[in-house]
């Protein structure tokens, strides 16, 4: 997440093509000679197994689909807390919890990504369209994330609502929201030996077009699927997933950035509750991060616990690497 | 020493916390070292050409022989009153199976003997499984065999109710009971290749796992005029079952009117293994124990325990993985016996029981009243047997009530002398919290008396079943009478005795007070003891005159069999209460025997059954169905080479 250039054209062509985001679409300038300055859009991971996997997780049966959409809750469950690290200057933790109850489940899921940047580094702000002007960035700014759900069975399918409150800390500045998930899933099977879960997600309801930037939560709607089938003594499992993300203000279905991710994970249960995988993923990169399309990782799982480690590429030919540790 | 360390962690976690192979020692080598029937084997194959054929629908969507290769057509049944899904359920079966409980098939697989017969009747219906990995094909080496011996065998197609249905056992028997309704067609039917070759008074149902539990309740509701659960729906069987073969059946899945199925008049046989992944405990013992004989006609029952069987090796389909295909990551499978041996096993005392039970040869009837009889014939491991036939008269089966000096019936009196152990309890299966649904006395003794001279013991402790004269006299005990017992070794050893008080130094505390009063015997921390078990059955007549032999003359007293069916010692723990089962070994001992050690011991006259506990220092035993029977003499033939 360290930027020692200037921003890319891009990034810039996209903050002043949004009227009513101007006055908070902030961009990191640097002064290499000064120190490293960070891109104030943060990565948004919250599972380390999913982000292997492109960070498909949308149908995912881990405590902390919570953050990817809330139907799953009711059949996901444990406990977990990751760690992330993207060089010197960002960190990321996260932790999420699920129960079961009856039919249904809850969760409950906290991240939070905190920034440092070097010393002298400057932000673009636009505070209208066509008009910027660069400030002095802030040495801290971080995002977090609070997320309460619950999901239910009803027949086959499983319906979920989560409510989350955001914030973003700038320096002083501080920006919060609270917002909400909805989801739907089943499980369905593919000839005899492949079930699959679908998940159906509508995130960051309440959203405004501005918190896209400000917040990193765009009205996003995902469509996921997850399943496994043995393979030999290996078994195999598989995660897809297709998102639609709202572009400015423009309507989501028509203008809507479409995200499409899917992983693969490869792995060798040598003892029942003792296995090891293998993971790899792609992904559209998420916007205006520093995040690049290649994921990896692995994991250890010694009965209730699990280890995993997930790998994502960076621009630069850097990787940033996250750990997280889960109880069953 | 970093290295090291690595290793040991690497080793650790690939290792998991499986838990190494613990078998008990095997003895079959010795126990089944003779083969003392001369009966032809009933595994081997038999004189007759064998036939096959398919019955069944003739429109199975699913299943090809049922469609294109039925030599009978069947018309299907409605078995909604016994078989409830729900709305998901019934869905997805109509879509893959093509029907619903309303229309169910009756689809089966026969093997027959060529002739003209009659030849008696078996069905085998296969238990709870995949439901698209078609079991009922499983069978077809016990199909074969008996079609070689004279039987005709049948394996009826029940995987349309396989899967994740709940409460369907009774639906399973009913099904059971209708593919014998159409058997009666079958041999009616002028067109019926069968026609005429079929012996409808001789028929036999055997079911595995669910199946096995079906058959108890197939039996039962045989003879009901109407559906216990729904008294509309009326039942018009009364076929001639004549023998029920249960093979590592469950129990109590359905309860007819909330109540264990009671089963009558019929032989019954099952057969467990200890290493069973999926019914991992002897639940059919149970229904054995539930199984009477009252109408004075000659049945038998018989229970097998077969040290490292498993479920499903029984079922050529199923195989070693009890628990679908990957259970290997948890069931131990290192120390099952092979699929041949454990189906050799089948072939032997399912053959057996069927030429005993309905071709009437008695030759086989001594094999279930003690397999040691046929240890040619059996695959070398060990089994626990239990055994009863129409002839048995309790004395003391520890059921009636909670006076442990009464026994079974007005007459008996128990006493017991210088025992640790005396008290009477319920039995429990292996799995937590999971009753027998049967009591049994325990009685434990140590002769050795405590103090520092570890060589010094006391006299035998003995425990003791008294007849009284009327009673005796009502039972008309013969000469030609066997005494019953069943009987298990526990791991318990009591403490050391107690000293007799000295009474004539009542007034002298001197000694009392150099040295330390014996520890007293403490039940809870008895040790863990491996010595065989061995003491004598004294038999005392009227006369006072008494006759001794050990126990071990009659069978085998076995420490419980090391049972580990888990790789993981956790798991293990938590799913099972004990490391074995409870399976009492029955011993039949006649009397004529004792009479023989002891001549002037006169068998119709016998007042007193004594244990006395003199041939093992000390040690803990369950005993229970202690009883006399009159018992056929085919029963205690045996052959010798």
């Amino acid at each position: 997440m360290i930027r020692q250039r200037m921003p890319s054209a891009s990034a810039i062509r996209v903050a002043r093509s949004r009227p009513l985001v101007a006055a908070v679409a902030v961009v990191a300038a640097a002064h290499a000679a000064r120190g490293q300055c960070v891109n104030p859009f943060l990565p948004t991971s919250a599972s380390t197994r999913a982000l292997a996997m492109g960070d498909a997780n949308t149908a995912g049966r881990d405590d902390d689909v919570i953050f990817y959409g809330p139907a799953q809750l009711a059949v996901a469950r444990g406990t977990s807390a990751a760690i992330g690290r993207y060089g010197e200057h960002v960190t990321s933790a996260t932790l999420a919890s699920t129960a079961r109850i009856a039919t249904g489940g809850v969760g409950v899921g906290a991240s939070l990504v905190t920034a440092r940047n070097g010393v002298g580094c400057s932000m673009v702000v636009f505070t209208s369209p066509g008009s910027a002007v660069s400030v002095p960035a802030p040495l801290t700014f971080s995002r977090s994330l609070v997320v309460v759900g619950a999901a239910q069975t009803y027949k086959r399918f499983r319906v979920g609502v989560a409510g989350k409150y955001a914030v973003r800390q700038l320096g002083d500045a501080r920006t919060t929201r609270g917002l909400a998930d909805l989801g739907v899933a089943r499980d369905i099977s593919l000839g005899d030996n492949l079930p699959l879960g679908l998940a159906l997600a509508v995130q960051n309801i309440g959203a405004s077009a501005a918190d896209e930037t400000a917040l990193q939560t765009p009205l996003r709607a995902a469509f996921g699927v997850a399943g496994g089938t043995p393979a030999g003594p290996l078994d195999i499992g598989i995660a897809g997933q297709l998102a639609v993300e709202r572009y400015l203000d423009q309507p989501i279905l028509r203008h809507g950035r479409v995200k499409a991710a899917a992983g693969l994970d490869v792995g060798y249960t040598w003892l029942d509750g003792y296995s090891i995988s293998l993971r790899a993923g792609v992904r559209d990169a998420p916007t205006m991060t520093d995040l690049r399309q290649l994921t990896a990782g692995a994991g250890l799982a010694l009965d209730r616990v699990a280890i995993d480690y997930a790998l994502e590429q960076l621009v630069g030919s850097r990787v940033a690497h996250r750990v997280g540790l889960r109880l069953r | 020493m970093r290295s090291l360390s690595t290793l040991a962690i690497a080793a650790t976690l690939a290792a998991g916390c499986a838990q190494p192979l613990k078998l008990s020692t095997d003895d079959s080598r010795v126990v089944l070292a003779h083969q003392l029937l001369d009966a032809p084997n009933p595994a081997a194959r038999g004189t007759y050409v064998v036939r096959s054929l398919y019955y069944g629908s003739g429109t199975d969507k699913k299943r090809r022989q049922f469609r294109d290769s039925v030599t009978l057509k069947t018309k299907a049944v409605d078995a909604s009153p016994f078989v409830s899904m729900t709305p998901e359920q019934a869905k997805d079966r109509k879509s893959y199976w093509g029907f619903d409980a309303k229309q169910f098939p009756i689809n089966g697989r026969v093997w027959y003997p060529e002739g003209t017969g009659p030849f008696p009747l078996v069905l085998v219906v296969h238990g709870n499984h995949n439901m698209k990995d078609y079991s009922d094909p499983g069978y077809r080496y016990l199909g074969e065999q008996l079609a070689s011996r004279g039987f005709i065998l049948a394996s009826v197609d029940e995987n349309f109710l396989n899967g994740a249905l709940r409460n369907e056992n009774d639906g399973r028997a009913w099904m059971l009971l209708k593919h014998l309704q159409a058997w009666r067609g079958f041999n009616d039917s002028a067109a019926s290749p069968l026609r005429g070759k079929i012996d409808m008074h001789e028929i036999a149902i055997m079911g595995h796992s669910r199946g096995g539990e079906a058959v108890g309740h197939a039996a039962a509701f045989n003879r009901l005029a109407r559906y216990p659960d729904d008294a509309k729906v009326k039942f018009d069987f009364n076929f001639d079952i004549k023998s029920v073969v249960a093979i590592a059946p469950v129990d109590a899945q359905y309860k007819p009117a909330g109540q264990f199925t009671p089963v009558e008049n019929v032989n019954y046989l099952v057969i467990h293994g200890s290493h069973d992944g999926d019914v991992s405990a002897f639940t059919g013992l149970r229904q054995y124990q539930r199984v009477k004989f009252t109408d004075g006609r000659p049945w038998l029952k018989s229970a097998w325990y077969v040290y490292r069987a498993n479920h499903g090796q029984w079922n050529t389909v199923w195989g070693s993985t009890d628990a679908g295909p990957r259970s290997a990551r948890f069931l131990d499978l290192r120390g099952l016996i092979s699929p041949e041996e454990q189906r050799q096993f089948g072939s032997v005392v399912i053959g057996a029981f069927l030429e005993a039970t309905l071709h009437g040869k008695r030759d086989y009837l001594p094999l279930f009243r003690d397999h040691r009889v046929a240890g040619g014939w059996l695959p070398k491991t060990m089994y626990i047997t239990r055994f009863q036939e129409n002839g048995y008269q309790p004395l003391a089966n520890y059921e009636e009530d909670v006076d442990v000096t009464t026994g079974s019936v007005n007459g008996v009196t128990l006493s017991g002398d210088s025992l640790a152990t005396w008290k009477e309890d319920a039995l429990n299966l292996r799995w937590t919290n999971s009753p027998m649904n049967d009591n049994a006395v325990w009685l434990g003794w140590n002769r050795q008396i405590a103090g520092d001279d570890t060589t010094k013991l006391g006299l035998p402790a003995s425990y003791t079943i008294a007849l009284s004269d009327s009673l005796a006299g009502a039972m008309h005990v013969g000469a030609q009478a066997s005494l019953y017992l069943s009987m298990a070794p526990t791991n318990d050893k009591p403490g050391p005795r107690q000293p007799a008080r000295d009474t004539t130094k009542k007034g002298d505390t001197t000694k009392a007070k150099s040295r330390p009063p014996a520890k007293k015997p403490d039940e809870k921390k008895a040790e863990k003891d491996t010595t065989t078990i061995d003491f004598t059955v004294e038999l005392e007549d009227a006369n006072r005159v008494t006759a001794r032999l050990p126990i071990t003359r009659f069978g085998v007293p076995r420490r419980p069999l090391e049972t580990h069916v888990l790789r993981r010692a956790d798991r293990e723990k938590t799913a099972f209460a004990n490391t074995f089962e409870f399976v009492l070994q029955t011993y039949v001992m006649p009397l004529a025997e004792f009479a023989k050690a002891s001549p002037q011991f006169a068998p119709d006259k016998l007042r007193r059954i004594r244990l006395v506990f003199d041939r093992t220092k000390a040690g803990t035993v369950i005993l229970d169905d202690v009883g006399v029977s009159a018992i056929d003499p085919a029963f205690l033939a045996e052959a010798k080479p």
